[in-house]
């Protein structure tokens, strides 16, 4: 039984590359444009494991990743943020709302997979 | 989809900065660290620098960077495995891989191609790395790396990686078995072994915490930090290390402290690798000889990771917003004072006390900005250690540095400024002051001469000193340089102070030879220049054959003092508060014949020399001397007394630069808006204080 | 032959608070247990960690472990970790 992962960006191209990488790999996909539709995601499906960007509109990812961490359900979920700057003071929030790991953009499929086979098994 | 990491990149240049200046500090403490504990702390912290620029310039694709930087953590890799010895030799290639680094980081952020120079040197670079990368190979034959293989290196055949999350790692969702499982799809006959009995300890067990750690073995042809990249999200939420084949034996005595039971890891070690049986009677020995106990059994929680992730309580903040900041500040503080005249002209009571409470929380926000331009000098100083050395080793002398006071602040604005005007003073130090080893042997002087950079606070100002045990200053050669050079007649007497104060004239140089470092004699008057602009002193201090002080006095701060206010004819001036001594009536300190054209009072025992104001603005009108005040200002040990028409009070100025037109004017430091609306002229005291002094002087040899 | 414990399918961090309350009751008032894991096809290192104490602990406060059911998924984890769970019995 495959694992989800829930994949949440503005971009339509990224989001499209890493379901492809990610589907590939043998996980399902679900994905979300911002930080309300995630959430709304969360409730509908059981997510294994969150890819967030920073950066997006209605709701960013540092305050969705803290909201999702809220959800019982979601509190021990393993979560990478996605961002495509090196700010020290963005790292410092995401790992206080609860975010592991970290991944500068652009980064190359193989190494969002090598990412998440580092925190979750098939 | 273009991507902007213009910012990313700037960032980058940022970060790399602090690290490789961190670097170069942990290479110049490494020569001289004895302890090997702290020699591996260092390197460890060393290698982790090298990785993080590596990896961050690989993101960028900066390719020279990744050269340089590949190369220098293969051997600091090399180095933490105890295979290598950072002797001096080795330390001097990694600081200059340090400025080659920076250099290259640089010009790669501005898209700009390093030149054929610096790619000849990068070349060089790695060329000498290369030399110790093959030495390493041939154990034998080698001397000068100092490869010691029976004593630190172990014989295993195997991969070994100590690998032991701390107990909150299942709350914080990182699952140590699925990084195990990864490791398991790059490399290839793992071994692990699971400790748990931490789990049956008197206290509870709670299923949501951790209490398993591991020994994991296997066979790989990757490098250490690929391995050490597996654990990357775990790694600040855990202990881990790693024993590559070959490894060295300060990792493994390390890691097996991580552990609280020893059976376990002896049980673990031998069953990761054969050639462990030698070591596991070893270590037995050690543990049932010398106290090498595992934790207590109650300690449950394994400790964190000892990469030093210096979690620093600091900020960035722009320098612009700061500034921005003080400004905004110092119009509240004006504004503040305007709104306290009016407040107290309407008389209402209940008014005048909520402005004084105001004006209080006023004064804390002042105080409170001002005090986040302050940075701690001792950044400042640590550079220099670079700069002895470096100059030490050109010049043949041998010089040990004394830092003291490095926590002194100062404004941020000094800091960069002071740093130039104290370089040429610690060369000129290194070679004109401090002779050369046997000069000092044959004086009875140690070989190792010593240089001491002091910092400390002083009445308003910050004291910058800079002393050398080495052959002082020569009065009688000065004083005839400066005869010669037209700088002084002949047949002027000086005190010694002055004389001292003469190398500071342009065009004086008294160094037979001229070296390459200190300049043609341009180096001291550019350096009071420099402390002049910055509204500052230069003081000397000497004793011939003994050594040499400079002291630099700097002001604490430009933007808002403390001021004390007179007026002269109508006008208003300001002088710092710190400044003022004291204030008197004028008529009864002396009386009216005796202060007639003398340049000095005498004050109950002490000579004071002064200055009457109005004839230095050449006011001719004079008035009557019962109304005028004296005013006794001090600015290090120098003393003078101002005569003014009036005195104002404490006010706190904001200090508003003056024009470039005013620039000049020496005895004039600034203005400030009055809560009036009126400007007043902030004064020199620094260089009035001179100024009565040299009349004074002048006027007494005259008799 | 004595009442069985059996445990969720899923047995990660979200449920072994629950779960180790549950076992943590039923061991209570035994002398002879029985664990089945058969039917559990999810686990992490939690819900490893959980299994370990549940038969090690029974075993050092003395209860007589009568079977111990596992499944492929589970025997090959613990042989990664390199742990045993065995007991006289095993199916």
């Amino acid at each position: 039984m495959s694992k989800t992962i829930l994949v949440v960006d503005d971009s339509d191209s990224l989001r499209q590359v890493v379901n492809i990488a990610l589907t590939g790999a043998g996980f399902n996909v679900v994905e979300a444009r911002d930080g309300k539709d995630a959430l709304t995601k969360l409730n509908g499906n059981k997510i294994h494991l969150i890819i967030s960007d920073v950066n997006m509109p209605n709701m960013n990812g540092i305050e969705f990743v803290k909201q999702a961490k809220q959800l019982p359900q979601y509190k021990f979920t393993p979560v990478i943020m996605l961002t495509t700057e090196n700010q020290q003071s963005m790292m410092e929030e995401g790992k206080k709302a609860g975010a592991k790991a970290w991944m500068v953009k652009p980064f190359k499929p193989a190494q969002m997979l090598q990412a998440v086979s580092k925190l979750l098994m098939m | 989809m273009s991507i902007d990491l213009s910012s990313a990149i700037a960032t980058f240049v940022t970060e790399s900065k602090e690290l490789l200046q961190e670097m170069e500090n942990g290479l110049l403490d490494l020569e001289s660290e004895t302890s090997e504990e702290h020699a591996n702390e260092i390197i460890n912290a060393l290698f982790r620098a090298i990785h993080t620029i590596k990896g961050s310039a690989g993101i960028f694709d900066f390719e020279h960077v990744v050269t340089l930087t590949h190369i220098a953590e293969t051997l600091l890799e090399d180095a933490r495995n105890g295979n290598l010895q950072l002797g001096k030799e080795l330390i001097s290639l990694y600081l200059e891989t340090r400025d080659a680094t920076e250099s290259l980081i640089v010009l790669a952020a501005s898209e700009t191609e390093p030149d054929q120079a610096l790619l000849s040197k990068v070349d060089n670079l790695v060329a000498s790395f290369s030399k110790y990368i093959d030495a390493d190979t041939e154990p034998s034959s080698n001397q000068s790396t100092n490869v010691s293989t029976s004593d630190n290196t172990l014989d295993n055949e195997r991969w070994i990686v100590f690998f032991v999350p701390n107990e909150n790692v299942l709350r914080n969702g990182l699952d140590p078995y699925s990084f195990i499982h990864y490791l398991d799809s790059e490399t290839s006959n793992l071994t692990v072994n699971t400790w748990f009995d931490g789990m049956f300890e008197p206290q509870n067990f709670d299923p949501e915490s951790n209490y398993l750690s591991f020994v994991l073995s296997f066979d790989c042809d990757k490098s250490e930090s690929e391995i050490l990249d597996v654990f990357e999200f775990i790694q600040s939420e855990a202990y881990i290390a790693v024993l590559p084949p070959k490894g060295s034996i300060e990792v493994l005595k390390h890691s097996i402290q991580r552990y609280q039971d020893f059976d376990f890891i002896i049980d673990a070690l031998r069953k990761a690798d054969d050639s462990f049986l030698d070591i596991v009677k070893l270590l037995n020995n050690e543990a049932t000889g010398s106290e090498q106990k595992p934790a207590s059994p109650t300690d449950l929680s394994p400790a964190q990771a000892p990469s030093k992730i210096h979690k620093s309580k600091t900020l960035r903040v722009e320098a612009l917003k700061l500034d921005r900041l003080i400004d905004q500040v110092g119009e509240m503080v004006i504004t503040g004072a305007r709104t306290n005249l009016l407040a107290h002209e309407t008389g209402n009571e209940t008014l005048i006390e909520a402005m004084a409470l105001l004006e209080r929380l006023v004064e804390n926000i002042r105080d409170s900005s001002l005090k986040l331009r302050m940075v701690q000098i001792g950044e400042t100083f640590n550079k220099f250690k670079r700069v002895v050395r470096d100059i030490a080793d050109e010049l043949g002398k041998q010089v040990d540095l004394t830092i003291i006071g490095a926590e002194t602040e100062l404004d941020k604005t000094f800091v960069e400024k002071v740093s130039d005007p104290l370089m040429h003073i610690v060369r000129n130090a290194i070679d004109h002051g401090i002779e050369d080893p046997e000069t000092r042997l044959a004086q009875g002087k140690p070989e190792q001469g010593q240089l001491t950079l002091k910092a400390y606070h002083d009445s308003g100002s910050i004291v910058i000193e800079v002393s050398d045990d080495g052959k002082g200053l020569d009065q009688e050669r000065i004083l005839q340089r400066a005869i010669d050079r037209g700088l002084v007649s002949a047949n002027q007497t000086l005190q010694e102070k002055d004389i001292n104060l003469l190398i500071f004239e342009p065009g004086f140089s008294t160094a037979e030879s001229i070296t390459n470092i200190s300049g043609r004699g341009v180096g001291m008057d550019v350096v009071k220049r420099n402390i002049d602009s910055l509204r500052g002193s230069v003081e000397v201090e000497s004793i011939q054959g003994q050594g040499s002080t400079i002291l630099i006095r700097l002001p604490l701060t430009l933007s808002i003092i403390d001021g004390f206010m007179f007026e002269v004819h109508k006008e208003n001036y300001v002088i710092p508060l710190d400044t003022v001594v004291e204030c008197l009536e004028l008529h009864e300190v002396v009386s009216e014949q005796d202060i007639q054209d003398k340049s000095y009072i005498n004050l109950r025992t002490e000579v004071l020399p002064f200055i009457r104001l109005r004839t230095l603005f050449g006011i001719e009108e004079q008035i009557d001397h019962t109304r005028e005040s004296l005013v006794i200002v001090q600015f290090g040990t120098l003393r003078a007394g101002l005569v003014v028409d009036s005195l104002k009070g404490e006010f706190q100025t904001v200090v508003k630069p003056l024009g470039r037109l005013f620039e000049g004017l020496k005895c004039i430091s600034g203005a400030t808006i009055l809560g009036s609306g009126n400007v007043a002229i902030i004064l020199d005291v620094s260089a009035l204080i001179k100024s009565a002094i040299s009349v004074y002087e002048a006027l007494e040899k005259k008799l | 032959m004595s009442e069985c414990f059996k445990f969720p399918s899923e047995l990660t961090i979200y449920e072994v608070q629950e779960t180790f309350n549950e076992v943590k009751s039923y061991i209570s008032d035994k002398e002879e247990v029985s664990f089945d894991f058969s039917e559990t096809t999810e686990v992490d290192s939690a819900g490893l960690q959980l299994i370990i104490w549940v038969v090690y602990h029974s075993q050092k406060v003395g209860l007589n472990i009568e079977t111990i059911s596992t499944n492929e998924l589970i025997e090959a984890r613990f042989k990664k970790l390199g742990v045993g769970i065995s007991t006289p019995k095993i199916e």
